[in-house]
């Protein structure tokens, strides 16, 4: 009866009473406390030791959503291609982050600022930061969290350098980008590049320019970027087509900067190296 | 992290021979490891799991996993692929972008199994040399192209990160300097330096100098 039901052996005293471990003669009275704590107990299971050797606890952990990411394609593609971003066609924010990092980085002029990619890129680097922060105290978890911490340090170079890069080629044309492209510009860049651009004009002015006899003489020449002789290799993204000739997906070459500033705008193309 | 050990995270500049830049785009590319722990749901003892290449090398570096060589890394795929940019003009399109970095990543240190990781670096190192050697010699066909046809372009199908590295920037800097001269020369009008002017290289003004002063000449 009392033996016969599962939650019995389950719990501390009736594993006691089966195993007889407190060395004592059991009376009927002890019978109908078991019977009274079943009827009580079955709420309330305490899982004896036992029963804990025999079910391995599952352990969770948090983990990075590159890790979901990873697993998602692992999934979902049986064919192995190691040219990762042709695979990957999810959208995630640290992958069009380096997209536009490597853009950035070859191209010789200053592409538009994509505030979004900020935007998202900075809210995903908190959201890792916190799950690092949360993580628990097993090994497992320190692990995941470590994968993390390497993963946010990756995201902060990308994030930096292509903000120093964009820093490097604003200040090379700062009053040509000042006047005529300050749609490229986040809010941040362009109250910078005013100020440096005051700066430029107040050192010139009081060393060189004021000291000129002639009053045509004391504006500041401004110089603007000349890209007649910039060539760069690309890479077709889509088929799309440059004068008239057809380029497939997937070509390679070189090529005059201003042929295809058009299709790298669109998204076409991508520039590899310059 | 304190900062002393942040330095580890990012490759270190300079140690596989390419950019900084190139070696840290090349640690994206995804690749397989087995772990020697569970977490689910992506790592099983015993599985082989996807994921991208620091991640994997980290693993590694704790022994808490293996790579596994991505299979274009193999000898019986680089020795024909070697044969292949020895014979044909074309660069070979199945090797992928990052390889060189790839290589030079996971060759550095003994492996489990039995493949030797230094016949596949020097297989690669081969490769690679037969490569940039078979762009340099093309690059005066570059030049001729550029000028003849009616879109100025050149095919490079099949050109790698490591080659674009090293020569990438000396070509584009190339064609940009011949399109600057060529486009100086049909600007000038041809007038002749003064006769007694000896020294100086060619000067790529477009008005012929003319000295104030006589220069003198000096006789031996």
């Amino acid at each position: 009866m009392f033996l016969a039901s599962p939650s019995g052996l389950r719990t501390k005293r009736g594993a006691a009473f089966l195993f007889n471990t407190t060395n004592r003669q059991f009376t009927m009275a002890d019978l109908y406390n078991l019977l009274d704590q079943l009827d009580h107990d079955e709420q309330e299971e305490e899982i004896i030791q036992e029963e804990q050797e025999w079910e391995a606890p599952v352990e969770t952990a948090v983990l990075p959503a590159d890790l979901i990411d990873a697993q998602k394609r692992q999934l979902a593609d049986n064919d192995t291609n190691e040219d990762a971003k042709e695979v990957l066609e999810e959208d995630s924010p640290y992958l069009r982050l380096r997209n536009v990092w490597s853009q950035e980085v070859n191209a010789p002029e200053l592409l538009p600022f994509d505030e979004d990619v900020f935007q998202s890129i900075i809210e995903l680097i908190e959201d890792w930061e916190q799950a690092v922060d949360q993580c628990e105290d097993n090994p497992v978890s320190a692990l995941m969290a470590s994968i993390t911490s390497v993963q946010i340090e990756r995201a902060k170079y990308v994030l930096c350098d292509w903000l120093a890069t964009r820093l490097r080629k604003m200040e090379e044309y700062p009053f040509y980008i000042r006047d005529y492209k300050a749609d490229c510009l986040s809010q941040t860049e362009l109250s910078h590049i005013q100020a440096y651009c005051n700066l430029v004009q107040k050192h010139l002015s009081r060393t060189v320019l004021d000291h000129f006899p002639q009053e045509a003489w004391k504006e500041l020449p401004v110089e603007e970027p000349n890209f007649d002789y910039t060539y760069v290799f690309v890479k077709c993204l889509a088929p799309t087509t440059i004068d008239k000739d057809p380029l497939e997906r997937g070509d390679s070459l070189i090529i005059h900067y201003s042929k295809i500033r058009d299709s790298l705008r669109d998204g076409d193309l991508q520039i590899l190296a310059s | 992290m304190n900062t002393a050990q942040s330095s580890l995270l990012l490759p270190a500049a300079g140690q596989d021979g390419s950019s900084f830049r190139a070696s840290f785009s090349a640690e994206e590319t995804l690749i397989q490891v087995i772990p020697d722990f569970t977490a689910s749901p992506t790592f099983m003892a015993g599985v082989p799991a996807t994921v991208p290449l620091w991640q994997a090398e980290l693993l590694q570096t704790r022994s808490l996993g293996r790579i596994v060589l991505p299979e274009w890394l193999s000898v019986d795929k680089l020795r024909p692929i070697l044969q292949q940019e020895k014979t044909q003009p074309l660069l070979t399109t199945s090797l992928p972008f990052y390889y060189y970095e790839i290589t030079r990543k996971l060759t550095n240190r003994p492996r489990h199994d039995d493949t030797n990781p230094d016949v596949l670096r020097l297989l690669v190192e081969d490769i690679f040399q037969v490569r940039v050697e078979k762009l340099r010699q093309q690059f005066p066909a570059y030049l001729a192209l550029m000028e003849d046809q009616e879109i100025p372009k050149v095919d490079v199908p099949g050109i790698a990160s490591a080659e674009l590295a090293l020569l990438g920037p000396f070509l584009l800097q190339a064609l940009g300097d011949r399109a600057l001269l060529l486009h100086q020369k049909e600007t000038t009008t041809t007038t002749k330096k003064n006769d007694s002017v000896e020294e100086g290289g060619e000067s790529i003004v477009g008005e012929p100098i003319r000295p104030k002063v006589p220069l003198r000449r000096f006789r031996r």
